[in-house]
């Protein structure tokens, strides 16, 4: 009896142990734990000023930026393994900041003008948790002034001018890009560089070898026109499978005329290195004239769009009203859910990386109304979504979200 | 029931008579007989008064009846005189005695001048540059050690120039040379570069501003007054100092027996600029890596594209006091300005060879004349076409780093515009300048001003590099402006109480561009036309002989500037539905000048608040972290503050000065532009100074190694509290942006030789080489040595 009873102890007591070892593994294989009030950034923009804090609750309490948090565009800004890499562009710097609890720390430096004209870039990513690609619009030249900055070193590995080719006499006018499978493939705009008129009249894309940037090669899909380059959000994103999803730009507003105004708002995919034939027409699940400012990718094939219906956007300053609405796109199944959340001006969030326990997080401001964290059950429907942390609302602008450990 | 009429008008006009105001002129002589300048001839029981010519006349003001004048002078025993009315066609001959007690009386000069200012109830202050014209001062430094008053350079000779009066800035302080708005005569002839020597007097204006500076000046205005002397005269002056600075004048006036009268005014100024930076933002990139490299404080770096030259004559031709005119002058002015652009925004962004140029030509004619067509009539007037071409050259394929060195290229060109294209982007400014100033002497004391101000400048441009964007710059462009004041001012009670009412119109057309594209680029012509009314009051009561209060309120309009409106194709765009700003300003204050303290110290304090509460403030609105940004209607700004200036004096020999400025200026914006609620408001302004102090300490000698001689020496210093570049409530305070608090001193000596005729100065800026910013990350020069020899010969 007493040897069963140690018997059970023992039995109990390494079911305990092994529940505690798998637990704790858990934690350190799917999610880094960082210093505390480091989990997540929250960026804003407040009257053309950037701010940032980082916290570990979304759901609960308050996020604020006044008296706390830094300044500095995190909707400029990557983050890699504990550290945050920001564009700085008022002092020409791509700057390295190690987040502890007490704030970040800067710890490195680089030049921009080191490593183009003006030291200005519009864009940073990870590649592969390894690198930092800068990049900015072309220029008159049609050429982009890149940079490839390796992390573990933190210093520039590659630079210069990359030269977009022209297509018929037009020009590349747009571009950001993703990296897959050894390629970048870049999204692109192509017109005449004067007029920004006489745009191409179906979606490009520009596929370089990657990290060496030669063999460029133009992918070309006929399923709409526009941008596919993205504006604040980048144009393009790669899956779980490598697949590269884009979607293309087609509002007049955006343009400043109506050359591709009649072409559908959609999703395309790039497969193997070039475009399939998929088509996911966006336009065609609504019943109006709709454009797609912004997606981010929330994984599982499960994408959001800033989606704005273009008769409510009669001049620039509408898209900073409640004019934008979310809409949860499946890629595969082709479902697309227009989401009950509050309508809001989503069109300003460049950043937005933030898919925790296959739940996706998205600031949501209303003008004139209440700021929110909104946590998104992916194929919940329409009215799958929780609301979350209070932001400060009014004119600060949440630009940028994304997860850092 | 005539009799009684007549009666009736015969002591009316008695009375008016004698309470009409009346000049008296004379010549003021030594023993020895010859005329004698600078002697101050000052109403008995007030500080209004007048000092002689260069010839030893006076002409001076009396409020009406019988009055006793005092007549001062250095080395002159003090002597009175009984006047009236009947004095008033008369000429007074003064014979004055030499006296060995009586010593130096230039500060009471200078109280005098700016007490009789100060006394029409207006925030003012008068600065006499009598005794710092020898030396190498810029106006900017000499203005920014006054109270309320922060002057903001981005660098050093010629650099962009910001000025804050009382907490309004940028803008809306407007500036005059002579009443005239020197808006139209270019960058080369403005406060930031007219050598001092030039200047008589600066009249600084806080917040309300008399009709007579006809203008739609919102936060304060400035006027440099000029030599107005009738006598002929040559001055020139050179001087020479750190970063290869150089400034050369050259100004006189000859004038015949006939009346016909020439000025010359020219000056020249060249500088290299070349001061040491080190320290945030004074990086380069290593070659292989990219990583930022600092320049340190033991090893700084070197400004290499920041040279500044700038040549200016201004002549003029006419007739002097002549029955029908005192002054009446065509004048041509010409200047042409070279400069290079050393940074972006900030130190951060470095460029090698963009640079601005300018020249301007502008013609006018001026007419002054008191008591035209009948007694107490003045008419003062200006017309002037001005014609400025301005060229941002940025053409260059290379990129530099703060080595000066070439690091790479561009293949598109340009420095600026984010790497984007090549720029030769000029601009042309056509304007038209129509300034009608009057006043009239009525009755009972009292004077009624008008002031009519017409301007109209047509912009256009070309840039044989342009691209699409430049296209409504290329176009002409248009704005105009029309202010017309009326004022009625009287002075009461012995002169102790001064009123002025005032009563302004505002009213701005403009014609700007906007690009339309659909299948081909499109102008369309937005035609604005708004007008606005604003009014105010200053008054002033002499409690005590040397106890003042004064009060004064306005509201007040400012119209947007040719660049604010029509944008300058280059980094700010233009705005077809600009609105004017408008303020209601307020003051009150006092000032205890001069109290004795003994038989030969004295003390003088002025103390002062003020209110002003801004609407449709013109804000630059600058893409996050970019360079192109447009001027827009946004901001309202209420806030109030505080200065006191004290001025303490021993035995006419130690002069010291201490003053302080405390401003509450508070974003008054409830709701942004897009109709959200505003989360700054409430907050301390961004970007601006808010508590300044400044100490100075004068020491003058006569007879010093030789009789007759002048020894002037000056000790300054300026301090301003740190200050946060963006919103001070958010984010955490100790990770913010910051304009650190700097303490700097400037001295120098002076040294004039018995003939008068050669001065000797030396001064040194920044004494104590402090690292010194106005701007985030836009570092000032360090310590500089200047030597300047002025020679002037006056018949």
């Amino acid at each position: 009896m007493y040897k069963n009873k140690l018997t059970k102890q023992f039995f109990i007591c390494t079911l305990l142990a092994a529940g505690l070892t798998l637990a704790s593994c858990d934690d350190e294989v799917d999610e880094v734990k960082g210093p505390e009030n480091t989990k997540y950034t929250v960026g804003a923009d407040v009257d053309g000023e950037g701010y940032y804090t980082t916290t570990d609750d979304l759901m609960t309490g308050t996020i604020s930026i006044v008296g706390s948090g830094s300044e500095g565009w995190a909707n400029l800004s990557v983050s890699v393994d504990g550290y945050m890499y920001i564009l700085n562009n008022t002092e020409g710097l791509t700057e390295k900041y190690e987040l502890t609890a007490t704030g970040p720390v800067l710890v490195d430096e680089i030049s921009n003008s080191a490593l183009t004209a003006g030291g200005f870039f519009r864009y940073i990513q990870s590649i592969n948790d390894s690198e930092l690609f800068l990049s900015t619009n072309p220029n008159d030249e049609g050429s982009v002034p890149y940079a490839i900055i390796d992390l573990e070193t933190f210093s520039a590995t590659s630079k210069g001018y990359l030269e977009m080719p022209t297509i018929n006499d037009k020009s590349n006018l747009w571009v950001n890009a993703v990296v897959q499978g050894g390629s970048m493939y870049f999204g692109s705009l192509y017109g005449d560089a004067a007029t920004w008129g006489q745009l191409a009249d179906s979606l490009v894309t520009v596929k370089y070898d990657y990290p060496s940037l030669t063999n460029p090669e133009i992918l070309v899909s006929t399923a709409s026109a526009g941008m596919t380059a993205g504006y604040r959000t980048n144009g393009s994103f790669v899956t779980e499978n490598g697949d590269i999803y884009q979607y293309n730009i087609t509002g007049s507003l955006w343009y400043g005329h109506d050359e591709v105004a009649d072409k559908p708002s959609v999703f395309v995919r790039i497969k193997d290195g070039d475009y399939d034939d998929y088509v996911l027409d966006i336009s065609a699940e609504f019943d109006e004239p709709i454009a797609i400012w912004n997606a981010w990718y929330a994984g599982d094939g499960i994408a959001y769009a800033n989606v704005t219906r273009v008769g409510d956007l009669a001049e620039w300053g509408d898209l900073s009203q409640n004019t934008g609405t979310l809409v949860e796109i499946n890629l595969e199944t082709k479902s697309v859910t227009e989401l009950n959340l509050p309508k809001a001006s989503f069109v300003n969030i460049f950043s937005l990386d933030c898919v925790t326990d296959g739940k996706f997080y998205i600031p949501v401001s209303m003008t004139g109304g209440d700021a929110n964290i909104y946590e998104i059950n992916r194929g919940g429907g329409a009215d799958g979504f929780t609301k979350g942390a209070k932001l400060d609302g009014s004119n600060v602008f949440v630009n940028a979200l994304f997860r850092n450990f | 029931m005539k009799i009684l009429i007549l009666s009736i008008t015969l002591i009316l006009v008695s009375f008016l008579a004698n309470a009409q105001e009346y000049y008296i002129s004379g010549v003021v002589t030594n023993e020895q007989g010859e005329n004698i300048p600078g002697v101050n001839v000052i109403i008995k029981g007030s500080t209004n008064g007048v000092s002689t010519d260069a010839e030893g006349k006076f002409k001076v003001k009396i409020p009406g009846g019988k009055r006793i004048l005092l007549f001062r002078g250095v080395g002159l025993k003090t002597q009175e005189m009984l006047v009236d009315h009947s004095f008033r066609s008369k000429q007074v001959n003064i014979q004055m005695e030499d006296s060995a007690t009586e010593l130096d009386a230039i500060q009471v000069v200078a109280e005098s001048e700016s007490f009789l200012v100060e006394k029409k109830g207006f925030s003012v202050d008068a600065i006499e540059t009598q005794k710092i014209k020898s030396q190498s001062l810029e106006i900017n430094n000499v203005l920014g050690r006054t109270a309320g008053v922060r002057v903001r350079k981005s660098g050093g000779v010629g650099a962009d120039f910001n000025y804050s009066l009382d907490g309004l800035s940028g803008n809306a302080i407007r500036f005059f040379i002579d009443g005239v708005p020197m808006d139209y005569f270019g960058s080369s002839y403005s406060i930031n570069n007219i050598p001092i020597t030039l200047i008589e007097r600066i009249d600084i204006y806080k917040g309300v501003v008399p009709v007579a500076l006809g203008s739609d000046a919102l936060g304060g205005a400035i006027n440099l007054v000029t030599n107005q002397e009738v006598s002929n005269y040559v001055s020139a002056s050179y001087s020479f100092g750190s970063f290869n600075t150089h400034q050369a004048t050259l100004n006189g006036q000859w004038r015949t027996d006939s009346g016909l009268t020439t000025r010359l005014s020219t000056f020249y100024t060249y500088s290299d600029n070349n001061y040491k930076v080190w320290g945030e933002g004074v990086f380069y990139g290593d070659e292989d890596t990219g990583k930022a490299i600092y320049f340190t404080e033991d090893d700084p770096a070197e400004r290499f594209n920041d040279d500044f030259q700038t040549a200016t004559v201004k002549f003029d031709v006419g007739f002097t006091q002549k029955q029908w005119a005192d002054q009446l002058f065509v004048s041509i002015l010409t200047s042409d300005q070279k400069k290079g652009v050393q940074t972006g925004q900030t130190m951060g962004h470095v460029y090698g060879e963009m640079r601005n140029n300018e020249q301007v030509l502008m013609p006018s004619i001026t007419y002054q004349k008191k008591d035209l067509f009948t007694n107490g009539l003045d008419v003062n007037a200006f017309a002037g076409y001005s014609y400025i071409e301005g060229t941002t050259v940025d053409t260059t394929t290379n990129r530099y780093d703060w080595r000066g060195k070439v690091i790479g290229n561009n293949p598109s060109g340009g420095e600026i515009g984010r790497g984007g294209s090549k720029s030769l982007f000029t601009i042309k400014d056509k304007s038209y300048i129509m300034r009608f100033n009057t006043t009239y002497q009525l009755p009972l004391g009292f004077r009624l001003g008008f002031n009519y101000l017409y301007t109209s400048t047509n912009r256009t441009g070309n840039d044989p590099f342009s691209p699409s964007y430049r296209i409504p710059y290329l176009e002409p462009q248009k704005i105009g402006s029309h202010f017309a004041g009326l004022s009625l001012e009287t002075s009461k009670f012995n002169d102790k109480l001064h009123a002025n009412v005032f009563l302004k119109k505002y009213a701005f057309k403009s014609t700007i561009n906007d690009l339309v594209y659909t299948t081909e680029y499109e102008i369309i012509e937005h035609k604005n036309d708004i007008s606005n009314w604003g009014g105010g009051f200053a008054a002033s009561y002499l409690i005590q002989p040397n106890l003042l209060i004064k009060s004064s309120i306005e509201q007040a309009t400012r119209l947007p500037s040719a660049t604010e409106a029509l944008g300058d194709g280059v980094t700010i765009e233009n705005n077809p539905s600009i609105r004017p700003e408008q303020t209601f300003n307020a003051n009150i204050g006092a000032v205890l000048g001069r109290y004795e303290l003994g038989a030969r110290h004295g003390v003088k304090i002025a103390v002062s608040t003020f209110y002003r509460d801004v609407t449709d403030k013109l804000k630059l609105l600058v893409e996050g972290g970019q360079e192109q940004g447009q001027y827009e209607n946004i901001n309202k700004v209420k806030g109030s503050g505080a200065e006191i200036d004290i001025v303490y004096d021993f035995d006419q020999k130690l002069k010291l000065n201490l003053n302080g400025t405390y401003l509450n200026f508070r974003n008054n914006q409830k709701t942004d532009e897009h109709g959200r609620e505003n989360i700054v408001y409430g907050d301390r302004l961004r970007n601006d100074p808010y508590l300044m102090a400044n100490a100075g300490l004068e020491y003058n000698v006569m007879n010093l190694i030789q009789k007759n001689s002048r020894f002037f020496a000056y000790l300054q210093s300026s301090y301003v509290h740190e200050f946060f570049l963006n919103w001070p409530s958010l984010g955490s305070r100790n990770n913010k942006s910051i304009i650190p608090s700097q303490l700097v001193c400037d001295a120098g000596v002076g040294y004039t030789f018995p003939s008068e005729k050669v001065t000797l100065a030396l001064d040194v800026s920044n004494l104590f080489n402090e690292q010194v910013y106005d701007n985030f990350l836009l570092q000032k020069p360090g310590r500089a040595f200047f030597l300047k020899i002025n020679y002037q010969i006056i018949k």
